[in-house]
């Protein structure tokens, strides 16, 4: 949508400051409160979704020009979704879809930041965003035999994504869900070197056209593969199938499932049984991309009339039916594992800070959020901070190891893994 | 343009690099706001002060280099912003300064300037203890908020809210500290207002305070009331159909329906004398639906059901609070039905009552509200009057007031809307010893803000000479050109404000314009104003001439 559809949520924002905060009726306590990271860090009110919506006005008005500063506002911004939350706790706005709008608006002029360009041109030559070779994507699997949906017809596809596939560190984890869902039986299969990135992030950098081209690629593959059901385990995919590729016409046609859900599943199957005691405290970091960001996409046209009325009414993504009960249901059945809560939870979590092309632009902005998240998970009394999406265990673990806070960081799925121990055939295989 | 090179070479060595900007897109973000007068005002430079220091720095380099400073908090109302066109002005924005304290035992806070309503409640509810609920919102500043006048609808029992501040530390225009109450002691705490030491607070704040235009409160103690509720809010639900279940045998909150419009302010009356309730407010037919919309659509459906409209008429929302005892709760519970019997007082139905214990009364009278709905219904509001004063005066205004604005949206519909007065309420105060009423008046706003000029030309003009002609004065409302009209008609006290300001400000530094125009400098700053746009203009032309060759 371009930035023009959005003139009336930019004259409308009452700025009641209300984007920068928790929910007042969710706070738990005023130290962590705040809702926006960039506001938190940048302090001006321009760095806020109400700052952003003043500045997308002056551009369409002609009043702004775009400089370094202006083009810092708009990419200092997570697109983590917790302010457009906030938002439309009391009103009919979209913040975020604005933000897109925004920046989507930023490249059609040619306003485009040397990082970002440096993602889109690897995303371009190698399909994914690091500019690592294509011909590695698939170097975490070696050894491991798995069926090859390029070659072969499976029930599962499973999608690695952009993270897994070339942070080394991670590939333990990725190995871990491999032992899983084979001591689950599930017939699954991955597209190795031919994977290609989702396009969820070139979309969120603004380039639109790019993220379709992946999208329209990924609907080919999905469908060669035979696969009937599409298991992710990041985050950032996740939304993307859920969300980004709907919304610009590429909807999949399988069932879409983070590796959450289907781990829930398993284990309400009893195909999973998880039997190794951790006696653990652990807490649990909502991703973004998972919870208020993944809501399915909910299509709408027509144009708004008398006081901004929609005609048709409109129904709004407002953050609340995120994938927030799975990932905990998941910890609960792990033996011995307490969950501790945070504050900042659900679709008032608090940002990894790697989100909306952060952590490749802004290095320094990323590891200040996710400092602060970590010292929210330290409040809890908790050993281990367990997330759900690479992106935050990579963000997580930098912070750790940087500040040598006593907590381990975990992906559900190892979790899952340590408690599955070592002898397999404690799960069932598929009958 | 904007601040010379001095004066900002001068506020970075004060304040650090990071700490302030004059670049066009961060002010941007702080040229505006939902009741920005006269449309966006271009701002030129904004600091972030980290401590009271920076702002008597900023003062004294305002007198200095001759250019203005706009205190603000979370920058919600129109005081953020110029009323005049100023040509060189800086704004304070103190999100550094955000620190909260509690002192359970003295049942008070000290906050600074960025500490928001939200913020405090929550620190507060944790030692059994609430504070006063501002109907501006959670995310509002509690010191900007205050010394604002903080209008809200728990004052039955918690009382006005310009009373909840206590010592006050306030830096001047003129960079001086001026300590106000237990604070102006040595070593003094800051939990009491009026001493030991001076109690200037009626002079700097009164009911609704200087706009800024008399230096920035850099901390302030702030009053605490016994909270007999839960540590963790209650909510159940999801976005945007949360609801609160506060324990029974703690709260009763009611609905009541009255026969008419005049035994709804009776039975107040009655309420405040027999010293029961902790909330008691008079609410028109649109607050409820505002409250229990799930989106703007769902409200005008709600609003144009007849059974709707019905549901809702002639209603006293009534809170009653276990603060001793359940005995407490029973006794006042019998006390409100023998009022109702003798006003001829029915409970509403359980939808209405529903909708109001778990929502409306949550939301504006026990927890700082999380917005003012009225703003998803239309766009924006603005007030067409308000004033505290007493409960009668009104009921007065309410009903001469109405046809009045019926008159002026009549053909104007949209982007003004005809809801009779739907949003307007009126609150007892202090156990109905006062009554504060607002009438705020809903419309959509738009890019070039011809809407608001509209209502400022139309419906603020005329309503200045409604109020003389019914003596309804808008006791709170009258501010700037609005003074100088209903001064004459309310005691002269324009003259007494232009002497404070005049005084603490010689130099016209602080917030200019607001809240009385100070004419002999208006025009000073008009020309200054002037010649500094010509001087800009021939500057941009040359420049774009140079481009061009």
């Amino acid at each position: 949508m371009s930035l023009k559809n959005f003139e009336w949520e930019t004259v409308n924002c009452a700025r009641c400051s209300l984007c920068k905060w928790v929910d007042p009726w969710e706070l738990t306590s005023e130290r962590f409160a705040k809702v926006c990271p960039a506001v938190a860090r940048y302090l001006f009110d321009a760095y806020s979704c109400q700052g952003k919506m003043d500045v997308a006005s002056g551009l369409m008005r002609g009043e702004l020009d775009f400089t370094e500063s202006l083009l810092d506002i708009v990419y200092k911004c997570n697109l983590c979704g917790a302010c457009d939350t906030m938002c439309k706790r009391s009103r009919d706005l979209e913040p975020l879809l604005m933000f897109k709008a925004l920046r989507a608006k930023c490249i059609e002029d040619g306003q485009i930041i040397p990082e970002h360009m440096f993602m889109i041109d690897s995303l371009k030559r190698e399909d994914n965003v690091f500019g690592e070779p294509k011909s590695k994507r698939g170097a975490w699997a070696e050894g491991l035999e798995l069926k090859d949906t390029n070659k072969e017809k499976t029930e599962v596809l499973f999608h690695v994504g952009c993270r897994y596939s070339y942070d080394s560190d991670l590939w333990d984890t990725l190995r871990g869900v491999v032992d899983i869902l084979q001591a689950s039986g599930v017939d699954f299969g991955i597209a190795g070197n031919e994977e290609a990135c989702c396009g969820g992030r070139a979309y969120e950098l603004g380039y639109q056209g790019e993220a379709s081209n992946f999208a329209e690629d990924f609907q080919g593959r999905v469908k060669a593969s035979g696969a009937t059901t599409l298991v992710t385990a990041c985050s950032d995919c996740y939304a993307a199938f859920k969300y980004t590729h709907p919304s610009i016409g590429k909807e999949l046609s399988v069932e879409v499932l983070h590796i959450a859900e289907y781990l829930e599943r398993l284990l309400e199957e009893g195909r999973l049984n998880l039997t190794q005691d951790l006696g653990m405290k652990v807490t649990y970091h909502d991703p973004c991309h998972l919870g208020r960001l993944s809501e399915p996409f909910i299509p709408w046209e027509g144009s708004r009339g008398t006081y901004g009325m929609h005609t048709p009414p409109k129904e709004f993504r407002r953050g609340t039916f995120g994938c927030y009960d799975t990932p905990r249901n998941v910890i609960r059945r792990v033996p011995g594992v307490e969950l501790a809560e945070m504050e900042r939870i659900r679709e008032y979590s608090w940002c990894c800070g790697s989100g909306g092309g952060v952590w490749e632009a802004y290095p320094d902005f990323a590891s200040w959020t996710a400092a602060e998240r970590i010292e929210e998970a330290l409040s809890t009394g908790a050993e281990a901070l367990v997330t759900a999406c690479p992106w935050c265990v990579r963000a997580f673990k930098d912070s750790v190891g940087e500040s040598e806070a006593p907590i381990k960081v975990y992906d559900l799925t190892e979790l899952v893994r340590l408690a599955v121990g070592n002898d397999k055939k404690k799960s069932k295989k598929m009958v | 343009m904007g601040l010379s090179d001095n004066a900002l070479r001068a506020l970075t060595e004060v304040l650090g690099e990071e700490y302030i900007s004059t670049d066009p897109a961060v002010m941007r973000a702080y040229s505006r706001n939902f009741t920005s007068p006269l449309g966006s005002r271009p701002v030129e430079c904004v600091a972030l002060p980290g401590k009271m220091e920076d702002i008597q720095e900023i003062y004294r380099l305002a007198n200095r280099f001759d250019f203005k400073v706009i205190p603000t908090g979370t920058h919600l109302f129109m005081s953020c912003e110029p009323l005049i066109p100023i040509y060189d002005h800086l704004i304070i924005d103190p999100k550094r300064m955000d620190g909260i304290w509690i002192d359970e035992e003295n049942m008070y806070a000290v906050v600074e300037p960025y500490a928001t309503w939200g913020r405090l409640q929550v620190e507060a509810m944790k030692h059994g203890l609430t504070c006063y609920i501002p109907s501006a919102g959670a995310q509002t500043s509690v010191v900007a908020n205050l010394t604002f006048q903080g209008y809200h609808m728990a004052a039955h029992r918690l009382g006005a809210g310009s009373r909840s501040m206590l010592a006050m530390e306030w830096v001047l225009p003129d960079g001086e500290i001026m300590n106000i109450g237990s604070t102006s002691s040595p070593g003094g705490e800051y939990f009491w207002g009026e001493g030991p030491g001076p109690d200037l607070r009626g002079m700097i704040k009164g009911v609704w305070g200087f706009f800024g235009g008399l230096g920035m409160c850099t901390k302030a103690g702030i009053k605490l009331f016994p909270w007999p509720g839960p540590k963790k809010w209650p909510t159940r639900g999801a976005t945007p159909d949360k609801r609160v279940f506060l324990p029974e045998d703690k709260f009763k909150i009611y609905a009541i329906g009255f026969p008419t419009f005049d035994s709804v302010i009776d039975a107040m009356y009655e309420i405040g004398r027999s010293e029961i309730a902790s909330v008691c407010v008079h609410l028109q037919k649109g607050w409820l639906a505002g409250e229990l919309a799930l989106s703007q659509e769902d409200y005008f459906s709600m609003w144009e059901s007849e059974a709707y409209q019905k549901s809702v008429e002639n209603m006293l929302v009534v809170m009653l609070t276990a603060y001793t005892s359940k005995k407490q709760l029973e006794y006042e519970d019998d006390v409100l039905r023998s009022i109702m019997d003798e006003y001829g007082g029915k409970f509403l139905s359980d939808e209405v009552q529903e909708g109001i214990a778990q929502v409306l009364v949550p939301d504006l009278m026990i927890r700082p509200n999380v917005l003012f709905r009225g703003f998803r219904v239309a766009g924006s509001f603005f007030d067409v009057k308000g004033a505290l004063d007493s409960m009668d005066h009104g009921a007065i205004a309410h009903k001469t007031t109405l046809p009045f604005i019926k008159d002026f949206v009549k053909d104007k519909t949209p982007p003004f809307m005809d809801d009779d007065g739907g949003c307007h309420y009126i609150c007892s105060y202090d156990l109905g010893h006062s009554g504060f009423f607002e009438m705020p008046f809903l419309y959509e706003p738009d890019a070039d803000c011809k809407n608001i000029k509209t209502l400022l030309a139309g419906l603020t003009a005329k309503g200045y000479l409604h109020d003389a002609r019914h003596k309804t004065y808008p006791g709170g409302f009258v501010v700037s050109v609005g003074a100088d009209i209903m001064g004459p008609f309310m005691g002269g006290f324009q003259k007494i404000i232009k002497n404070v300001k005049a005084t603490f400000d010689p130099n016209y530094v602080s917030n200019p314009g607001w809240p009385v125009l100070m004419w002999s400098r208006l025009s000073k700053d008009g020309i200054k104003y002037a010649m500094n746009s010509y001087r800009d203009k021939r500057k941009n032309a040359k420049k774009e001439l140079e481009k061009d060759v």
